[in-house]
């Protein structure tokens, strides 16, 4: 594609303002009169508030408001950030007599200082009385468990008595019969853990009444115009007196595709008259927050002799802790997203999500199929093993590609049917030859683990798929309008959450007008002043807004040669624009530059050049990605290295390389604790053990194995450019990847995530006593 | 976070009159005691100031022995061209602490005298260590915790340092009221049965000022291994300090102390015997690695540290007889 702005790796639109400590985050700020306000926890994970006194944490002077259930509306609603109506159950209140997890709310102050709202909540009585809790997902259904979700008026709760937040069953073709047609038939059980998003900026708010007494929130969010419907809904005030303002957002990765601390800081400052900040504490932020649902996976998958699929079927358990924010939808997407990858034409999803008693769940990146994935990943490998096929074989045997249609997604919508998915760009036959080839399959596969020693070295891959935006649901509107100096002020709704949104988005708006980018000037996110926008979320930005600030820009730019025409005198036919100015394509070459045009619109023809536009997909165009990974198995301390880390991604056009490259590396380095040592750990009482990165294992620095990202790119014909998307894909097929690595190394399978040293050293244990410390002695 | 008051020490003497006041506490690089602070951890009125104290931050050597100042930081110590040659195992463990934010501020015995790292004393549970009257790793999350020497408390003592002092014969020099006292660094530590709220014998008004190295004999040679899980800013899952003193190929003495794996550091007199006075082959080193896991005791959730630290003792062990 013969582009100029699209395509190149210019810097980040903010990025000087970030890298010299300018004002960007919602915390930049700081108010006059504001206070701080602060949750009080749940100490239980399942009881309830017989009696709550605030008397004393009233009276201690600075506190200006301690609120309980008793002091605000109860509205029966969900916090995950989606599009109304959302598919989400209703069953969370603002403030509720009754807590369901460690860590629920009980109350929430405001005072002048962080220490005075610490020692308030201390102030606050509660007389608990405690219910039999259950923590455990292959408990929580079972008959005399206790009903997490007793209250009446909770809706859309698939069948509360059993605890069952979301239910799912779809189905194309006939499974049973395609077990029939199959030579094999195998079936494994995984599991996933807890994961937690550990983005750098923990949720914050800052809300306040601004002269008009309407609500300001500027607040971390993903999604700016869901907030501002849920808050209005919450607090029963009329949405034109909310405005939701998004800064720059610190990093989100799904956790802030939520109402999390904006309805009850918005209730503290109506009860206060004065502004209000809350910021989760790092601490707040792991068990307060949102996490991973954990699932239990059963993949049964029957093949021909010579490897083709003919049926799969995937049979999920999943918790959505207390609340079911994302139940269904997350769950939804192990089955969507992840069985289409193999064109077998009997493909079946069951699906029970129940609530526990343990810190909610919620969006994470990747949304349901790094679980998913694991599973069918990790199974293929194995199969391909006892067939005596290499796994890239069998994935170039079975993978979906270009024309499929996938039916899997038209019985597997957000909470509805959805609409089935046409395969119109696909990379991944590419991207498994060049991952290949990055990280010398066709050696090591051979060589390895021939290594003497204890360590031993091994490799794997896998190959996965996402999508770009949720088919008919999401959708996105920009605003343009031009300036004197042949500048443009772009308004977008989008959020960038550290993705690079705004630079993404300008960069498709400079290139459609022939503008440089330095050209368009961003404002995101303010519901006052952008347009709607769904939000940043299941990996729909580039695609969504980005089609729709291509649709505003090509609008804008029919104006500027309109005006152009004029000033030249030649048909807007003969008329092209680029590097900043319009210009004849016929001869004699004439040009008027974007100034130019401008002062002749604003001050001659009294014309603002402006205008807007709608976007939305019938269709979510997958990303693909094939993962290699070469690790070094310890076989006496359990240690797992990765050395070597190689993902090949199908982004479609890449709008700036740079970016989707560091968007890789970010996703793969959760992956890889998601992969290896990132877990939310709870005792038998639901208690956090280790919400603190000092005993919650994120990646260090000097963790990182070697890293090679390679953008395949093809041109996808519903995107803006032809792009897709990019930041999702890369982080589901770290784990297979991984555990089918260590399988090659040292013959163990691990179906459990994260596979930690003592994990490792179990399974080594268990699995091949002949790897004993009696085995080769030579000191590495 | 409570309010508290700073002063500073003039030296040590002044130091542990400061400690006499109540509910003070001393502070070092200061590294660890902010964070227990703000956990309300601990609720001191006053902090009283080590770093004021001048000199107590280095490296002399009198008559062959060296003697090392309390407040030298573990980056300081880690890099001493007399320790990293002569007393690797101290340069080493030192090294392998948290991280180079943590090592730089952290000191020598803030790392010997810190306070365990497990997940339910650090997380506000009343635990034996904040006060209370029961060990919750027992029924619980014990996957870190002690195979030796555990009850009633199961806590692991957290330092690198301490198995490498004790590995090394280490003399602790501490400063009270009535002047100076010096004790052996093995028994410097104590066990949960002596003190189920402490770690070590220190009282409250008194402070580790220094340490004493032996001189060291020739054909010494020594080494840290710290099995980690994440490559920085972890605590040793199983570690060893070991201290071997070799004529050609055979060990004439060796001492040995595990790290990661008791209330104290854990030393292994019986191992320690087995190999005096041979040459160190990797069938010795296997008995050796059993006899080392004699008497575990593993919790429900840390069974794997008993053939971790098999391998750790021995792997450890015969990297460094067959040092060059």
């Amino acid at each position: 594609m013969n582009t100029t702005v699209v395509g190149k790796n210019l810097r980040k639109v903010d990025g000087f303002k970030l890298v010299t400590g300018g004002a960007a985050f919602t915390d930049d700020v700081l108010l006059p009169g504001m206070l701080y306000g602060k949750i009080l926890p749940s100490p239980y994970a399942h009881a309830r508030i017989k009696r709550i006194d605030t008397s004393k944490a009233k009276a201690l002077p600075g506190v200006h408001a301690v609120l309980t259930y008793k002091d605000v509306p109860r509205v029966p609603h969900t916090t995950a950030g989606q599009a109304w109506p959302e598919p989400s159950p209703y069953d969370t209140y603002l403030l509720d007599s009754k807590v369901r997890f460690v860590g629920d709310r009980v109350a929430a102050v405001a005072a002048e200082s962080r220490a005075l709202a610490e020692q308030a909540l201390r102030l606050i009585d509660v007389d608990y009385e405690v219910l039999p809790a259950v923590l455990d997902m292959e408990a929580a259904m079972d008959a005399g468990a206790p009903v997490i979700h007793d209250e009446p008026d909770s809706t859309k709760i698939f069948d509360r008595e059993h605890n069952i937040a979301a239910h799912i069953r779809r189905e194309i073709g006939n499974v049973d019969d395609g077990f029939r047609e199959a030579d094999f038939i195998f079936e494994r059980e995984y599991r996933t853990q807890r994961q937690q998003h550990c983005m750098l900026e923990p949720h914050v708010t800052i809300c306040w009444l601004d002269g008009d007494g309407r609500l300001m929130i500027r607040t971390s969010t993903q999604v700016p115009y869901h907030c501002r419907r849920q808050v209005a809904m919450i607090l029963q005030i009329p949405v034109s007196r909310v405005r939701v303002i998004k800064p720059r957002i610190g990093g989100g990765f799904g956790g802030k595709q939520e109402m999390l601390l904006e309805d009850i800081c918005s209730a503290l400052a109506l009860a206060t008259r004065r502004p209000v900040k809350i910021e989760y504490t790092r601490e707040e932020e792991f068990y307060m927050a949102r996490s991973r649902h954990p699932q239990i996976l059963r993949m049964k998958m029957g093949v021909k002799r010579d490897g083709t699929v003919v049926a799969s079927h995937l049979q999920v358990l999943a918790t959505t802790g207390a609340y079911g924010s994302h139940a269904s939808t997350v769950q939804g997407n192990t089955g969507s997203k992840v069985l289409p990858l193999y064109r077998a034409p009997h493909l079946r999803f069951e699906c029970d999500v129940v609530y526990t008693n343990t810190p909610v769940a919620g969006a994470f990146r990747g949304y349901g199929c790094p679980q998913g994935f694991f599973a069918q990943e990790s199974l293929a490998d194995e199969i391909a093993y006892k067939l005596g096929m290499d796994p890239v074989e069998f994935h170039r045997k079975n993978a979906i590609r270009l024309g499929d249609v996938d039916k899997l997604s038209a019985q597997l919508g957000e909470g509805k049917e959805g609409l089935p998915r046409v395969i119109r760009s696909c990379g991944l036959p590419e991207c498994v030859k060049r991952g290949a080839a990055a990280i010398d399959w066709d050696r090591k596969r051979q060589s390895l683990p021939a290594r003497a020693g204890f360590v031993k070295h091994g490799v794997g891959m896998s190959c996965t798929m996402q999508g770009s935006g949720i088919a008919g649901i999401d959708w996105a509107a920009s605003f343009l309008k031009m300036n004197e100096d042949g500048s443009f002020f772009l308004q977008v709704g989008a959020s960038d959450v550290g993705a690079g949104a705004d630079t993404v988005l300008a960069q498709i708006a400079a290139e459609t007008l022939g503008v440089s980018l330095g050209k368009i000037i961003v404002t995101s996110g303010d519901t006052d002043f952008t347009p709607f926008d769904t939000g940043a979320y299941a990996s729909s930005t580039t695609i969504i807004s980005g089609g729709a600030v291509k649709k505003a820009a090509e609008k804008v730019r029919a104006q500027v040669l309109g005006v152009a025409a004029k000033m030249l005198a030649v048909p807007v036919e003969n008329l092209a624009c680029a590097k900043d100015e319009v210009f004849t394509t016929t001869k004699p070459r004439k040009s008027v530059s974007m100034a130019e045009v401008a002062l002749q619109a604003l001050y001659q023809e009294k014309l603002q050049i402006m205008d807007g536009a709608s976007h939305y997909n019938t269709d979510s165009p997958p990303p693909f990605c094939a993962t290699f990974a070469e690790v070094a198995v310890d076989t006496q301390t359990g240690r797992v290295r990765v050395v070597h880390l190689a993902t090949a991604v199908d982004p479609g056009v890449a709008i700036n390389p740079m970016q989707a490259e560091g968007q890789v590396e970010g996703a793969v380095t959760q992956g890889l604790g998601f992969a290896l040592s990132e877990e939310l750990m709870l005792n038998h009482t639901g208690w956090p053990m280790n919400p603190n990165f000092l005993d919650y294992k994120i990646f260090s620095a000097k963790d990182m194995p070697k890293l090679t990202t390679i953008l395949v790119e093809t041109e996808e014909p519903l995107g803006p450019y032809g792009a897709k998307s990019v930041s999702e894909v890369p982080i589901n097929g770290v784990a297979p990847a991984i555990a089918n690595a260590i399988f090659h190394a040292v013959g163990v399978r691990i179906r459990k995530l994260p596979i930690r040293p003592e994990d490792m050293l179990r399974a080594l244990y268990e699995q091949q006593p002949e790897l004993k410390p009696e085995e080769a002695l030579v000191t590495q | 976070m409570k309010s508290f008051a700073n002063v500073n020490a003039r030296d040590a003497k002044d130091a542990v009159a400061k400690l006499g006041q109540p509910n003070a506490v001393a502070v070092g690089g200061g590294s660890d005691l902010l964070g227990m602070v703000k956990e309300h951890l601990v609720e001191p009125d006053v902090l009283v100031h080590l770093k004021s104290i001048r000199k107590l931050d280095q490296v002399s050597a009198k008559a062959g022995e060296v003697q090392i100042g309390g407040l030298i930081t573990l980056d300081t110590l880690s890099r001493e061209p007399a320790i990293r040659s002569r007393y690797t195992v101290l340069a080493e463990a030192a090294e392998s602490v948290g991280t180079p934010q943590i090592r730089n501020a952290g000191t020598l015995a803030g790392n010997v005298c810190q306070r365990p790292w497990c997940w339910y004393y650090r997380n506000g549970f009343p635990c034996f260590k904040a006060g209370g009257k029961q060990c919750f790793s027992i029924t619980g999350e014990n996957q870190f915790h002690a195979i030796f020497g555990g009850g009633p408390s199961f806590i692991v003592h957290p330092s690198d340092t301490a198995p490498a002092l004790v590995a090394l014969d280490a003399k602790f020099r501490v400063t009270n009221s009535d002047g100076e006292r010096t004790i052996p660094a093995a028994e410097f530590f104590a066990l949960p049965r002596v003190d189920a709220a402490r770690e070590n014998v220190l009282a409250q008004d008194e402070i580790l000022t220094a340490v004493d190295l032996p001189a060291a004999r020739p054909h010494t040679r020594s080494t840290y291994h710290k099995v980690l899980d994440r490559e920085a800013w972890t605590h040793a899952v199983v570690s060893a300090a070991i201290v071997l003193e070799m004529d050609q190929q055979v060990c004439k003495s060796a001492r040995i102390v595990l790290g990661g794996v008791a209330p104290i550091p854990w030393r292994l007199p019986k191992v320690e015997a087995m190999l005096a006075g041979k040459p160190i082959t990797p069938e010795l080193a296997a008995q050796a690695a059993e006899a080392a896991l004699e008497g575990a005791n593993p919790l429900a959730k840390n069974a794997y540290k008993v053939p971790l630290t098999k391998a750790v003792v021995r792997r450890t062990l015969l990297s460094l007889a067959t040092k060059a």
